[in-house]
């Protein structure tokens, strides 16, 4: 509404009604009369009616002045005239109850209207997830169906409007850049001309393919600069295709610190850490690109891929015989750790997925020497070791197969949740439409319409086809899915899932086809799609022709683990340069439940990883190559945070009193210290902690880094990772004791109270010791209390912490046993305690001696590992960690207790690290 | 999983013997495991109803305590949504006077012709729950029991209605064979219908 037209003065008698306004009753017509005249040019203000007229009215009115009228017509509740429903003294009861209903109403709609009035801006409006930086400033910045309101606002409230295009640059050095930069434009354009010229191209030449790059075989390749106008920025890391898209809505990391020579978005600028959780088990869909997970390709006879893939661990009988013959010719995709032989131990070098090429003809006489080719996906931080490892391998084989090195050829997009099949649907339109090598695939993608979650496919399922450029169908539609009570399509969907795994002919993957490869990356320009597009009526989808290359995809379902209702994970896998393209369309997929796609970062991905109770490649893995890098990085960057609070609010390590007279954290407050752990330490240097930690005190900046690079040798150098199923193998009482520098990743769960953080401290519970009768005979002799002797644990330590565990019924036993009491046998209670004589040993209250009713932490020696990602896990509402413990430690525990279900069996207790209170957890092998 | 191994045969042997059943699933071999996937379609919750899923190990406390949290949200959002007003008013804001009146005199009026007719929604006044969302609990196999107690449980209380409808829920196992779970092993697939039972929950 104009602010010109908001007083309306009413005719006072023209109806039975009046306006009753909630305050002040006289305000509204008077500012009708004067309308507002102040002539500053302040902002909040609006434009002037009828400026300079009366000067005098400036101070009475304040500059605000048609906003008010204009609330109180809002505010102001609708009354009707005093009613006939007294009539000669009597009660016309219908006419008032029916005045009352009136008056409820009417005050309901005031106070709605008085919301919906404008006491909010129109980008303020806007859902947190469509606010944008100054919105304030820019119309455009709000949704279409807002923009008009806040071109009003802005101009009621006299809001300078900003345009990033047209501003004019405000300072001195500004303005020089700023025609520098257009002067240099002007060369560059003059100089393009020139050459075009002296080159003849405007003359009509013969039409040369563009060159299609080079992929070395059995070297790494060169990276990709994603765009050429900041391939400086690009030297010493790698943008993934979307990073432009991802640079101005996520946390990247920082330009000098990329993550495995990547620029990666960390998380997305908006608080996703709740939504995060709800797309994974409610509803929605979030995408990641994961073009930076690394693809390996190799390519060679038969039998030497065979012994290749043996060798790097690939040993399970199941993969090489007949039960895993469908993941050998190619009809699914297998994950599962690579190990590598080093020395004389075996190292894991980290989780991979394997994709076969199916062969072209079934030829079973040479079926040996056929040649084969295979997808490894691997993490990039463990690249260059799998690619190294294969290398060795392959010169040792004869007929020599070859590597390629594929990251820089193959992008791939991660999308999971509920919506995520459906999104796929509406963005990946098979093309073209009638091939006949990919009909199977295809019919079976379309007819997962209505799948809520990847997961329940079948095991390592696959599906392989090419789509059309999403952008000609964009922006995308909704697919139709089958209405939710169609038992038919329930039905349908079921028998599609269930006959997922029919044998079929299945052709050669595109995607392994490099030529298939390059020519959908010529991709046809946006600009060239525009043309096409203005040329047809408004609205409707381009026609694929000639020009548009069909993209080969892979897509890969997978279920992260076995038994919970975690939703599964959709991996399409792309060349690099279509990621692009489909990305805008999947991220702006309007999907059937509300809203578009999300999209992750790692944090995302570490956060989804630890609701499922998984471990996390690199970082939940300190024993793999990968996850010590990534440990002693992690140690560096709590360091620096640790250093740079200032001392009155850091943890002290050295003052933290553990009870019993021990003092200090155990090893380095800030690290998962495997070295105290596996007792390096104390054979070169015993006191190596203190120092450090009296550096860091003392002058935070100037040791304690050097001291880490001095080191000549990484310190955790020596430590390997045993997966569950080595270890296991370990378990059984003939076989050898695991390596005694071996790590096993574990999941904690906290029975209580309590939450873990990274770096925490794990131990087990103490045993009793058998010095325990020694200490029964002193006690009674002299004090019932330890804090005499320090530096000894109490003996009953480990029923203190078994009293700890919660369990089920017993607090309201212990109720009605103090109820039962009455007054006399209270009284009796007191005489014999005040009478008798004193209490003897036994019963030394269970938590004597603790922190605020907290057991004492176990010592040192019962250290058996180290949480390496902790938090309050909002699955579970409670407190849940990812630990690696020591390998033989956990062996000893595990051997402790005969029976395996035994209720105190796998029980630890998890200390943060700079806390002393220690919480009572139970671990489980992953 | 072992439970799982064990009811099935069971199951399908209380069923009787009828030609429109669907056929009896065979026996699991020995030594084999079924492994059970997730449900392929589970339906998200929305504005208009609450979908609360529970499984057999739920606890009874924290479902009851979820159902009464949001039916309180569902009123607080019902009484402040009525849609006479923010559908007709919020969107002419520039009504006149005169317009309000009338339009808040015709929704009164309106409102007690419904209860003249007698639709059971109130008194008089539309008190706006008719158009409340509801809450739907739900549960499958072993936790139908866990449904039943929850709707009982909100039966009793004298301000929600609670409507029970039962179904079936197609799902999907696989029967893995022993030495299989050490490469991931995919394993015979078979399907089996669940009943199924949902406990609608509303404000009266």
């Amino acid at each position: 509404m104009p602010p010109q037209n908001a007083p309306q003065p009413k005719p006072a008698g023209a109806s039975a009604v009046k306006s009753v306004s909630t305050n002040k009753p006289k305000i509204r017509p008077e500012a009708s009369e004067n309308p507002p005249q102040s002539k500053s040019n302040k902002r909040k203000q609006p434009p002037q009616q009828n400026a300079g007229s009366n000067k005098l009215d400036k101070d009475t009115d304040s500059g605000r002045g048609p906003k008010r009228p204009k609330m109180h017509e809002v505010r102001s509740i609708a009354a009707q005239k005093s009613h006939a429903a007294l009539k000669d003294g009597e009660l016309n009861v219908q006419s008032f109850v029916n005045s009352l209903s009136f008056e409820m109403n009417a005050l309901d709609e005031s106070m709605r209207r008085t919301r919906t009035s404008q006491s909010s801006r129109a980008f303020q409006r806007v859902p947190f997830r469509m606010r944008r930086r100054a919105a304030a400033h820019n119309f455009r910045r709000v949704p279409k169906r807002l923009q008009k309101r806040a071109i009003r606002e802005m101009e009621e409230d006299n809001t300078p409007t900003a345009n990033s295009k047209t501003r004019k640059p405000k300072t001195t050095k500004a303005r020089i850049r700023a025609e520098t930069a257009r002067r240099l434009g002007i060369l560059a354009k003059r100089k393009r001309l020139q050459k075009l010229k002296s080159s003849g191209v405007d003359k009509e030449t013969i039409s040369i393919r563009a060159a299609r790059p080079k992929i070395r075989r059995n070297t790494v390749n060169e990276p990709i600069i994603t765009a050429r106008k900041f391939r400086r920025r690009q030297i010493s890391k790698t943008w993934l295709p979307t990073h432009l898209w991802h640079t101005k809505r996520a946390r990247m990391t920082p330009p000098k610190e990329p993550l495995w020579r990547f620029s990666i978005p960390l998380t997305p600028t908006q608080k996703v850490y709740r939504p995060t959780h709800r797309i994974q088990w409610e509803k929605g869909a979030m995408a990641w690109d994961m073009s930076y997970m690394s693809t390996i390709g190799l390519s060679g006879p038969q039998n030497s891929v065979h012994n290749i893939l043996k060798s790097l661990g690939l040993t399970q009988e199941a993969l090489w015989n007949d039960k895993a013959k469908r993941w050998r010719s190619g009809a699914m995709h297998w994950s599962g750790t690579l190990t590598r032989k080093s020395n004389d131990s075996v190292q894991i070098i980290g989780p991979a997925t394997i994709v076969w090429n199916p062969e072209k003809g079934v030829n079973d006489a040479d079926q040996r020497k056929q040649f084969r080719q295979l997808y490894i996906r691997i993490h990039p931080s463990a690249f260059l070791e799998t690619f190294n490892e294969l290398l060795r391998l392959a010169k040792a084989q004869n007929p020599r197969p070859y590597i390629e090195d594929l990251r820089f050829e193959i992008g791939s997009i991660d999308i999971t949740g509920p919506d995520s099949t459906e999104a796929l649907l509406g963005v990946l339109k098979p093309y073209p439409p009638k091939s006949e090598g990919e009909q199977s695939h295809v019919s079976k993608f379309e007819s997962l319409a209505g799948l809520k979650d990847p997961g329940t496919l079948p095991f390592g399922c696959l599906l392989a086809f090419s789509v059309a450029d999403p952008r000609l169908r964009y922006p995308p539609r909704q697919v139709t899915l089958p209405r939710v009570d169609d038992h038919n399509a329930q039905k349908a969907l079921l028998e599609a899932i269930s006959s997922f795994r029919g044998e079929e002919e299945i052709n050669p993957h595109q995607l392994f086809d490099r030529d298939a490869r390059f020519k959908a990356s010529k991709l046809p320009s946006q600009q060239s799609l525009n043309r096409r597009r203005g040329k047809g009526a408004p609205g409707t989808n381009l026609k694929p022709t000639t020009i548009d290359p069909p993209i080969p995809i892979i897509l890969l379902a997978s279920r992260h683990s076995i038994g919970s209702q975690s939703a599964g994970t959709w991996t399409l896998m792309l060349p690099w340069k279509c990621v692009l393209p489909i990305w805008y369309s999947l991220m702006h997929y309007p999907l059937s439940t509300g809203g578009n796609p999300w999209f992750g970062g790692l944090d995302e991905i570490r956060h989804l990883t630890f609701e499922r109770g998984l471990p996390w490649f690199p970082g939940d893995f300190p024993g793999t190559d990968a996850g010590k890098v990534w440990e002693l990085d992690e140690r560096k960057v709590r360091q620096k945070l640790w250093n740079r609070r200032p001392k009155a609010k850091r943890v002290n390590w050295e003052s933290l009193d553990l009870g019993a007279g021990r003092k200090g954290e155990v090893g380095i407050g800030w690290a998962c210290d495997y070295e105290v752990l596996f007792g390096f330490k104390k054979a070169d240097e015993p006191d190596k902690m203190l120092v450090d930690e009296k550096d860091g005190d003392g002058a935070p900046e100037q040791k304690s880094p050097n001291e880490t690079q001095a080191a000549p040798v990484n310190p955790l150098e020596s430590i390997t990772q045993l997966s569950k199923s080595t270890f296991t193998a370990h378990q059984s009482p003939t076989s050898e004791p695991p390596p005694p520098t071996s790590l096993v990743t574990v999941n904690i769960r906290i029975l209580g109270r309590g939450i873990a953080n990274t770096c925490a401290r794990v131990y087990r519970l103490p045993d009793t010791k058998p010095a325990r009768v020694s200490t029964q005979a002193e006690v009674p002799a002299t004090n019932p209390h330890y804090k005499k002797n320090e530096g000894k644990l109490p003996p009953n330590l480990r029923d203190q912490w078994l009293a700890q565990k919660p369990s089920k019924g017993s607090p309201r036993k212990k109720v009605v046993v103090k109820e039962d009491l009455d007054l006399e046998t209270r009284q009796q209670l007191l005489a014999q305690q005040l009478l008798g004589p004193p209490e003897p040993y036994p019963p030394p209250p269970p938590n004597s001696e603790n922190i605020q009713g907290h057991p004492l932490c176990p010592g040192e020696e019962d250290l058996i590992g180290f949480v390496t990602t902790g938090s309050f896990n909002l699955r579970d509402g409670r407190g849940d960690a990812i630990g690696s413990f020591s390998a033989t430690r956990v062996l000893e525990e595990l051997r402790r207790y005969r029976n395996k279900n035994d209720p105190n069996s796998r029980l630890c207790v998890v200390r943060n690290a700079g806390q002393n209170i220690g919480w009572l957890a139970r671990w489980e092998l992953i | 999983m072992t439970m799982a191994t064990e009811q099935m045969p069971d199951a399908s042997l209380q069923a009787p013997e009828n030609a429109n059943q669907p056929a009896k699933l065979p026996a699991i071999p020995k030594g084999a495991t079924v492994r059970r996937r997730p449900i392929p379609t589970r339906i998200p919750s929305t504005r208009a109803s609450k979908r609360i899923y529970i499984t057999a190990k739920t606890p009874f406390r924290s479902v009851t305590a979820r159902v009464r949290k949001q039916l309180d949200k569902n009123l607080r959002q019902a009484s402040s949504a009525s849609n006479a007003f923010t559908n007709k008013l919020a969107a002419n804001k520039g009504a006149s006077l005169d317009d309000r009146v009338r339009a808040i005199q015709r929704h009164s009026s309106q409102a007690s012709k419904g209860s003249g007719n007698g639709n059971g929604s109130g008194n008089g006044v539309a008190t706006g729950l008719e158009n409340a969302g509801e809450v739907v609990v739900l549960g499958t196999g072993r936790a139908i029991q866990k449904v039943v107690e929850v709707a009982l449980f909100f039966q009793k209380q004298n301000d929600c209605i609670v409507q029970m409808k039962t179904g079936s829920v197609g799902a999907i196992d696989d029967v893995v064979q022993e030495g299989d779970e050490e490469w991931g092993g995919e394993g015979e697939e078979r399907v089996r219908m669940m009943s199924s039972l949902e406990a609608s929950i509303r404000l009266r």
